[in-house]
């Protein structure tokens, strides 16, 4: 009798295990926010989201020719990943795409991302593949010569110098506004959070955790 | 051996506080609906113009009660409502504060109305009042805009009872006029890369994969008039939804639909198609920030 009661006990144990886990979640599935899709990595090969299922993906839009916020977003990035195990990195990708496809070739991508860091996954494709990727993510860019804002004195990863206003004017399009979103994907595919470079990384590591010990 | 006993004791318990909450925001959500379409009906009746936009009639008993409103109301602005459980019972207490504008002889005027519904509520059944008091009544500086109309009541009974009836209160398909179009409509629902494309009974049916349980609570209302074609309107709303997925996995959606629906001479509405997005729930100030 003690015997059944003691299964009894540890089967009870081993399924509320999972309840209790599922009771601690605080991260929905936003419903709606990315999908399977194309594009192409940093050595050229097309890819499928969906072969990185089983892991949990970290993955954030931006340009190499972004000479702040991108650079800041992977120097964050960096940190992230370094403050896990190496066993929970195996278990992790972070995947940068980028909104400048043109610009972005694979071999370019690959120099700027190896920068930080030699794991990270770098995206690029054709514009209809980025602009998919950005609308399943419901993010958004925009250049900035559309939205009229002088870009003659930004900094990029590349300066150039203009031999005239037009040539300035010309290269306004290789300059972007885009989502500053950290998107925190499970190992089925599905957005579980939305974060951002002022998440602190110990809190964005616990639930990365959260979702690799699903 | 008492250990033991402890210890499945205290895992059933685990085990059911997960669904419990789904059932909360189930109850809350189809309870809170269903009563608001209700109330909806109740002021939007009450309001006397010549909009071509009729109401259910309330049951006899309240006539004497609703005699006691001002005559000739322009428009009803509800300014704060409370809906809470009455302990032990089926009961609900609806409390609703309006600004009510009225005319007479003597000029126009508003009113602020406090009133206490008491509706009884059987699961996944339409509302019965029970009983209503008035709790306060204060003359108040005349409201002219015309905004809160009979329209604005039609409108808002339609899309309480419509998300009641998505959250499976069967019983709201008279208030939203189900059988003039329900097998006839086009419902399409975008999640992410997944399309659904089908009746209302299809979509509905494979929806329930990414929204299998949880309830839905009205976020915003717009209504747009189509151009070129009579009647025929665009009632757009933003809807939250908290739940579950088929796979048990906790789930939020920010839901915008728009209901394409035609007035037909008989004041009925007859919906000709749903389209559904899941967009970016409203969850992080900066999602929505470009660099």
């Amino acid at each position: 009798m003690l015997n059944k009661l003691a299964t009894l006990a540890f089967i009870s144990l081993f399924s509320c295990s999972s309840f209790i886990v599922t009771a601690e979640q605080t991260l929905p599935v936003l419903s709606g926010v990315g999908g399977d899709f194309s594009a192409m990595d940093t050595n050229g090969e097309a890819v499928e989201f969906n072969h990185y299922a089983g892991k949990v993906v970290v993955l954030a839009f931006g340009y190499t020719n972004c000479a702040d916020i991108c650079p800041f977003t992977l120097g964050y990035l960096k940190r992230l990943y370094g403050g896990l195990s190496a066993n929970e990195q195996q278990k992790t990708r972070i995947i940068f795409v980028t909104i400048d496809p043109e610009y972005d070739t694979p071999g370019h991508l690959k120099s700027f991302i190896g920068h930080f860091n030699k794991d990270f996954v770098g995206l690029s494709g054709s514009q209809e593949q980025i602009d998919y990727i950005v609308s399943l993510y419901q993010a958004e860019y925009n250049r900035l010569s559309v939205l009229n804002i002088p870009t003659q004195n930004i900094r990029r990863v590349n300066p150039k110098l203009f031999a005239d206003d037009e040539q300035a004017k010309e290269d306004n399009a290789s300059l972007y506004s885009h989502t500053v979103t950290l998107y925190l994907i499970d190992k089925q595919g599905l957005t579980r959070s939305l974060e951002y470079t002022g998440t602190p990384v110990e809190q964005f590591i616990k639930k990365i955790q959260q979702l690799i010990n699903e | 051996m008492k250990f033991v006993l402890l210890i499945i004791l205290f895992c059933v318990g685990t085990v059911s506080a997960v669904p419990a909450e789904v059932d909360d925001r189930v109850e809350y959500t189809t309870s809170l609906n269903s009563i608001a379409s209700i109330v909806m009906n109740w002021y939007g009746s009450l309001i006397t113009t010549n909009e071509n936009v009729s109401f259910a009639a309330t049951e006899k008993k309240w006539d004497l009660y609703r005699s006691y409103y001002p005559h000739n109301m322009t428009q009803i602005h509800i300014t704060e409502t409370d809906l809470t459980k009455v302990e032990g019972s089926d009961n609900y207490q609806f409390s609703v504060d309006s600004l009510v504008s009225y005319k007479n002889t003597t000029g126009e005027h508003s009113q602020l109305i406090s009133e206490t519904f008491i509706f009884q509520l059987l699961p996944f059944a339409q509302p019965i009042i029970k009983s209503i008091s008035i709790n306060k009544v204060e003359q108040k500086e005349v409201v002219h805009t015309i905004k809160f109309n009979r329209a604005h009541y039609k409108a808002r009974e339609f899309a309480y009872a419509w998300i009641a009836y998505l959250d499976g209160v069967e019983m709201m398909q008279a208030t939203i006029y189900a059988d003039q179009w329900l097998d006839k409509a086009s419902y399409s629902v975008k999640i992410g890369g997944d399309v659904i494309q089908g009746s209302v009974a299809t979509t509905l049916a494979k929806r329930k994969q990414y929204l299998a349980k949880g309830g839905h609570l009205l976020r915003s209302l717009d209504i747009k008039k189509i151009a070129g074609k009579s009647n025929t309107f665009i009632l757009d709303l933003i809807v939250e939804w908290k739940g579950i997925n088929q796979t048990g996995k906790p789930v939020l959606a920010k839901i915008h639909q728009e209901i394409e629906y035609k007035i037909q001479d008989n004041n009925a509405w007859h919906v000709i198609s749903i389209k559904e997005q899941h967009l970016l729930p409203d969850i992080a100030p900066w999602a929505g920030l470009l660099c």
